[in-house]
């Protein structure tokens, strides 16, 4: 066994490990002190890492000066009015859905911020100290890698030294569950959480300066590189440092001797290192055992679902209208129409997981893409609608099989267990030739039914048109159904109904089924659609920005769903006249704003929308909700000091 | 060759690692050219060169379509007074006649080029455009073809399938053909260039697309050059043990085969077979320290984008290895030499194309300096890239095919013409494809990084074409 | 029980008997919370047993505990903001319908619920827009429709008027009188020693006294001990 081998891997293993730790301790100390998991947190280190890059190799200012403006000064600016803009505003006592909401907004806020400003020029950042290096038993050391590990400590110490010492450390682990103690102790609780935001970004920062130098200085490969510093953070079970230390450790040297000792021919194998953190990250979820309880937090309207005939009937009229209006449309605009659809149809797959039942998932378009690849690789020979179930079925399955690891702990677990899914989907599953077949992409047929064949543009639109009709009217029978109601008291409570004698984990485990399900339905569609599905059409990326869109519209409706997928659709073709770095960076920054601006209201844009038009359509289509409960009969009254309300009246309006 | 610059390409594949080559427009470079276009230009008429005077107008695709792309129009008939006897031969029925196909009108042919510009991978393949656009542009100054300018429409893909798949069906009713589409995201429409038959010229990143019969030049995948290896073993004599490093993208590893088995050929010995490296990975050492155990004295990189490139290196200068011969296939443009100077010396390429050699090449190849300097000047200070050249390639066998159908044009006769045109070689500046069997020859030429930039290492001028053999390893 | 290094409760025994109503007071961040978490099973014990009817139900996880008949709820309230108060308490036998087949319809049980509770004046009003006092009504009236046999209520008063307070009273020991064993975690300490039947106090981890109300208020560890519990929120 070759030792001087295996301590050269643990020397770089060591350095990389430190970088992770500094970036996991940010996140977990914004996590302890202000209770939200800060999705943002790479995007805002990458976008210090390029201000850093402006003022030390741009405008040529020292180095120790470029550093401490942009981690001293500029960082922690940043981590202030994150803490006061929005997260004060938006977060306090905010669902869970709305807190990951906001902070995924802001990651593609920053990642927008970072185009618009600096443009997509592939830029590099020097080592410290770049190419120095120097022997130390034989093994030859970078002062950069050095640097790193230097850092990581002094981070530990220092932070240790604050939590242990100082009064604003200790109000600091205090402030999320007893606001009142720091107030006894002569500190603001607000004092507190802007600081820890500050130090928040000052160490996501610093973490991707020190990684930045092995790279390029680029949006997606930083954002995604802190994000394995998940992994770390989660053994820390996003409260002990010591614990998040650890995490990195393995993360970094079990990274690097894979590297090393894993044979290289091996496809599966080869993809299974950049994957290892999220691998890493499933695994410690699977280990996690959960003594803290969940927090209860706030409720939204709802908004009261129209009767079964009113669906078919408005269902039923969408159809005839699609078959209509489809004659006269170009091809071009039958594809743009019938991309709306199916993403009509996505969008419904979250607004049942997310809207309804309060599960954040973060892996919506891998979904898509199981079912897409199902049909794809199933033989011609089966007839399509079996092929649909099929995708239907697995995806289901595997949302299961998702859920499972994280299903009992805290909401914000099953949202990091659904995008270390994705990213490791993405790269083991969809980067893998043997899956995509042979070159990049894989041809998926489009439906064909009892001999009729429904691959030209306009059949598939129409179809598509019914397909959509059919999940939003499943939709809105799941939501009127007693299932529907147990799924929103899991969301609104999921203690209480633990103590009323539900079985959450089976409803949370039902709820991804059915999700997981119509996704995969909705992805064969998808890959119809295309003809051909790749890589790049699933990105956890896509995810992301599905699940944003959605929330802008209303995560919690069917016309929330409809309008978000118009928007997604229509976006792009917007945009795209604008200047190429104006236009790539206009559709992140608008996406991310405004899912910021909405993100209180889960109703979103297409809730006010309806609120707006009730009166006229009470009007026109004599539309009433649904009573909520039956008319009671006035004997029941018993205590005499209780009003005895007027029974007639059926399911008030919010 | 082709098979190289199609497996560049497909390194912009990996969205995460953001492996981008080639870079994007300077925002003012649009006002500049719709200067240009304007006739603000102040050049004159006169040099051989051809920079007549043009007043130009910026069309639109349609009335009420999206006026974004750009468009290289001119007329030129006042300019030099040869109206319409340009350097090039002319075919005896120039006419122009009656618009029989759509994208044709009595003074225009109307094409368009999908590329991958906005997106996750900015500026990706837009060289691919800008190639074609300089190429027309060139042509429309020595009076356009059969007297009707070339108009070239630009879609951008958004590296989306789905996108692109909207780009081809909103684009193909409009234009005549496809010429220098370069989209990574093409696996979104290539059933569709089988199904419209649309002359496409251009090289579809997506397998399927590549053995239609309306796509050109035609290439092959089976054959490779053992040339540059035969070189490197005359050089180094006593050199044996070898490897292969690859990116482990899309599809670059079906095509390793070719160059392992061209090494063999050559008399190296691969010590094992060849080894995919993670794009993304911010450290090779591993790769480096496996090289050294086993004794590699000849190390290759295949398909490396940039910043691996620089990456692999700053490992093996940490590690102290230093092989023999460093080779690769990545030199397509400057950014190697900017980002590591003279640590990059000693590296071998044998994918050298000519304009980047040095500037010296302009002036031995008339081709090569009306590349320059057209792209140049429909987009000054843009960085040019093998795109660039491939699109300028396209464009040119656009333009010989054209010239050949003669003034009644339509898709039918084009495709024809198409597959008459003898050989392919991106314009004059790159090495002979004979068409349509996709034969290649022997040539090559081998760059080494030297003082901080790449020079010409053999043979002094020209293409080397009588080393090694073309092998069939399929 | 340690929490996070502070032991929250220490060697604490508790019994409660069907058909009577079981007091627990002490002051704020005594541990009563915990100990409710702990009998319900949303958190664990470091260390010791919780048994039902003589039988361990330690390992069980909380919904079998709510199935085998433990109820509560909840002092920071968990209830469904979304929903209407009576949506509320159908849900508490929409559940019990779905493991428990023989369960009357959850409309009838609500009905009688949100009579015997008093809620139809609140029914139709949104449960997160309600006043605390009537929304942890709301939860005791959404955990009887679940028919539990152990109701483990904490602090049910906060928030409500003097007469509802002894309306609440009156409720309690109705409960009780129906066979229900009832543990009442309470700050209102007239309620308190006007419904209990025994009552423990609870200090900062240990049992102080046990006894009738009227024993426990002569105790002298109490008096000491409560110096200032009545001036708590």
């Amino acid at each position: 066994m070759d030792v001087e081998k295996l301590f050269v891997f643990l020397t770089i293993g060591v350095s990389v490990s430190a970088i992770y730790a500094v970036s996991a301790t940010g996140l977990v100390v914004t996590y302890i002190t202000s209770g939200v998991f800060n999705f943002a947190h790479g995007a805002i280190g990458m976008f210090l890492a390029f201000v850093y890059w402006e003022l030390s190799v741009n405008q040529g200012w020292p180095v120790p000066l470029a550093l401490a403006v942009t981690l001293l000064v500029i960082a922690p600016a940043i981590g202030v009015a994150l803490d006061v803009l929005v997260m004060r505003r938006l977060v306090q006592g905010a669902s869970l859905a709305t807190k990951l909401v906001v902070t995924l907004a802001l990651l593609v806020v920053f990642q927008g911020a970072v185009l618009g400003i600096w443009g997509v020029e592939l830029r590099t950042l020097p080592a410290f100290l770049e190419g120095r290096q120097y022997s130390l038993a034989g093994l030859q050391i970078t002062y950069h890698q050095t640097i790193t590990v230097l850092a990581a400590l002094v981070v530990a110490f220092g932070l240790r030294f604050l939590f242990k010492r100082t009064r604003l450390g200790v109000a600091m682990r205090a402030v999320v569950d007893n606001p009142e103690l720091c107030a006894v102790k002569g500190l603001s609780p607000n004092v507190v959480t802007a600081a820890s935001w500050a130090m928040g970004s000052s160490l996501a920062g610093l973490a991707a300066i020190l990684i930045a130098p092995g790279l390029n200085l680029e949006v997606n490969t930083l954002s995604l590189l802190v994000v394995s510093a998940y992994a770390a953070a989660v053994v820390g079970r996003l409260q002990s440092l010591p614990a998040t230390f650890v995490g990195a450790l393995i993360l970094g040297v079990s990274g690097e001797l894979v590297g090393a000792y894993v044979p290289a021919g091996n496809e599966w194998l080869a993809n299974l290192r950049p994957a290892l953190p999220f691998v890493l990250l499933f695994v410690a979820l699977l280990v996690r055992s959960e003594t803290r309880l969940p927090e209860k937090l706030k409720t939204h309207a709802e908004p009261a679902p129209p009767p079964l005939r009113t669906g078919i009937v408005l269902g039923g009229l969408a159809v005839g209208v699609a078959l209509t209006v489809s004659g006269g449309l170009s091809p071009f605009q039958l594809l743009i129409g019938s991309k709306g659809l199916i993403f009509a149809c996505i969008v419904l797959s979250l607004v049942l997981l997310t809207g309804l039942s309060g599960q954040v998932s973060l892996m919506q378009m891998s979904f898509v893409g199981i079912g897409a690849v199902l049909v794809g690789k199933l033989p011609e020979a089966f007839p399509y609608p079996v092929a649909l179930a099929v995708a239907g079925l697995v995806t289901g399955l595997v949302g299961v099989l998702v859920a499972l690891p994280a299903v009992r702990l805290r909401g914000i677990y099953i949202a990091l267990s659904t995008l270390a899914f994705a990213i490791l989907m993405d790269k083991i599953v969809f980067g893998n030739r043997d899956v995509l077949g042979g070159g990049t992409t894989l041809a998926v047929e489009r439906p064909n039914v009892f001999g009729l064949d429904f691959s030209s543009e306009r059949a598939l639109f129409v179809v598509l048109a019914v397909v959509a009709v059919v999940f939003a009217n499943l939709f809105l029978i799941v939501r009127r159904s007693r299932f529907g109601r147990l799924l929103t008291a899991v969301r609104d409570a999921p203690n209480a109904c633990q103590t009323l004698g539900m079985d959450v984990t089976r409803a949370k485990l039902k709820v991804f089924f059915l999700s997981a399900t119509m996704a995969g339905v909705a992805g064969a569609f998808f890959g119809g659609l295309q003809s051909r599905v790749g890589q790049l059409d699933f990105l956890y990326f896509r995810s992301l920005t599905v699940l944003l869109v959605a929330t802008i519209f209303g995560i919690t409706s069917v016309s929330g769903a409809f309008l978000g997928a118009a928007f997604f659709v229509v976006l792009p073709e917007l945009t795209r006249n604008a200047d190429s770095a104006g236009g790539q960076a206009l559709q992140p920054l608008i996406i991310g704003l405004l899912a910021i601006l909405t993100a209180r209201r889960p109703e979103g844009l297409a809730g006010r929308l309806r609120a707006a038009l009730r009166p006229a359509l009470r009007r026109v289509i004599g539309f009433r909700p649904v009573a909520s409960r039956p008319e009671l009969p006035i004997e029941l009254s018993t205590t005499p000091e209780i009003d005895i309300r007027e029974v007639g009246t059926v399911g008030a309006a919010r | 060759m082709r098979r190289y610059l199609r497996l560049l390409a497909i390194l912009v594949l990996p969205v995460l690692v953001g492996a981008a080559c080639g870079s994007r427009l300077p925002d003012k470079t649009l006002e500049t050219i719709d200067a240009e276009l304007t006739g603000a230009g102040t050049r004159q008429a006169g040099s051989d060169q051809a920079f007549a005077p043009r007043s130009g107008e910026t069309t639109e695709v349609a009335p009420g379509e999206a006026p974004a792309e750009l468009t290289t129009t001119s007329t030129t008939t006042a300019a030099t007074g040869a109206a319409s006897a340009p350097a090039g031969a002319v075919a005896t029925n120039c006419r122009p006649g009656a618009a029989t196909s759509p994208g044709v009108t009595p003074g225009e042919i109307k094409v368009a080029s999908i590329v991958t510009d906005s997106g996750p991978l900015p500026g990706a393949t837009e060289g691919s455009y800008r190639g074609a656009a300089a190429y027309f542009a060139m042509v429309n100054s020595q009076g356009g073809v059969c007297g009707r300018k070339l108009t070239l429409v630009k879609g951008d893909d958004g590296l989306d399938p789905a996108r692109a798949r909207g780009e081809f069906l909103r684009l193909e009713p409009k234009v005549l053909g496809f010429v220098g589409s370069y989209s990574v995201a093409d696996s979104g429409y290539v059933d569709l260039i089988e199904k419209s038959k649309v002359p496409y010229v251009g090289l579809p990143i997506d397998p399927s697309g590549r053995r239609l019969a309306n796509v050109f030049p035609k290439t092959r995948e089976d054959i490779i050059n053992t040339g540059p290896f035969a070189w490197w073993k005359q050089q180094h004599p006593k050199v044996t043990k070898a490897a292969i490093l690859f990116a482990d993208v899309g599809g670059v590893a079906a095509n390793i085969d070719g160059t392992a088995k061209a090494m063999q050929k050559a008399g190296f010995q691969l010590v094992e077979p060849p080894i995919a490296v993670g794009v993304a990975d911010p450290d090779y050492t591993g790769q480096v320290r496996n090289l050294q155990d086993k004794g590699v004295e000849f190390v290759y990189l295949f398909a490396f984008e940039v910043n691996m490139h620089v990456r692999f290196n700053r490992n093996m200068r940490q590690q102290r290895y230093e092989p023999e011969i460093k080779g690769s296939n990545v030199a397509f443009n400057d950014r190697f030499s900017k980002l590591l100077k003279t640590d990059g010396d000693g590296w071998e390429n044998n994918l050298a194309y000519l304009p980047f050699l040095d500037p010296g090449e302009a002036k031995r190849s008339k081709p090569v300096a009306d590349f320059l300097a057209w792209n140049q000047r429909v987009f000054p200070g843009s960085q040019l890239d093998l795109f660039n050249v491939a699109g300028w390639g396209r464009a040119a066998m656009f333009v010989e095919a054209l010239r050949k159908a003669g003034g009644e044009v339509n898709r039918t006769s084009l495709l024809q013409s198409l597959g008459q045109v003898p050989v392919y070689d991106d314009g004059g500046i790159g090495v002979k494809i004979a068409q349509p069997s996709g034969a290649i020859d022997r040539c090559f030429v081998m760059a080494r990084h030297e003082g901080g930039s790449w020079k010409r290492k053999h043979p002094a001028n020209g293409y080397e074409c009588g080393l090694g053999e073309t092998l069939k390893f399929k | 029980m340690l929490f996070g290094g502070v032991l929250a409760l220490d060697d604490v025994e508790l019994a409660v008997d069907a058909g009577q109503v079981t007091g627990l007071i002490g002051p704020n961040g005594a541990g009563k919370t915990t100990l409710f978490n702990v009998v319900c099973g949303l958190q664990p014990p470091t260390r010791g047993q919780v048994a039902l009817d003589g039988d361990d139900i330690t390992a069980l996880r909380p919904f079998d505990r709510a199935r085998r008949g433990v109820g509560r709820t909840f002092q920071r309230l968990e209830i469904f903001g979304s929903m209407t108060a009576y949506e509320n308490v159908r849900l508490g036998a929409e559940i019990r319908q779905q493991w428990d087949r023989s369960w009357p319809d959850p409309d009838e049980k609500a009905a009688e619920v949100m009579a015997r509770v008093g809620l139809w004046h609140v029914a139709d009003e949104r449960a997160d827009a309600l006043p605390t006092g009537h929304a942890r009504l709301v939860e005791l009236g959404r955990a009887l429709a679940a028919g539990p046999r152990v109701l483990l209520l904490d602090e049910p008063s906060s928030g409500l008027s003097e007469d509802e307070s002894d309306q609440l009273g009156l409720l309690l020991r109705d409960l009780a009188g129906d066979g229900l064993a009832i543990l009442l975690v309470e700050h209102d300490v007239d309620l308190v020693m006007g419904v209990c039947d025994r009552i423990h106090v609870l200090d900062f981890g240990h049992i102080l006294a046990v006894g009738t109300p009227g024993e426990v208020r002569r105790s002298e560890a109490v008096q000491q001990a409560s110096l200032g519990t009545t001036a708590a929120v």
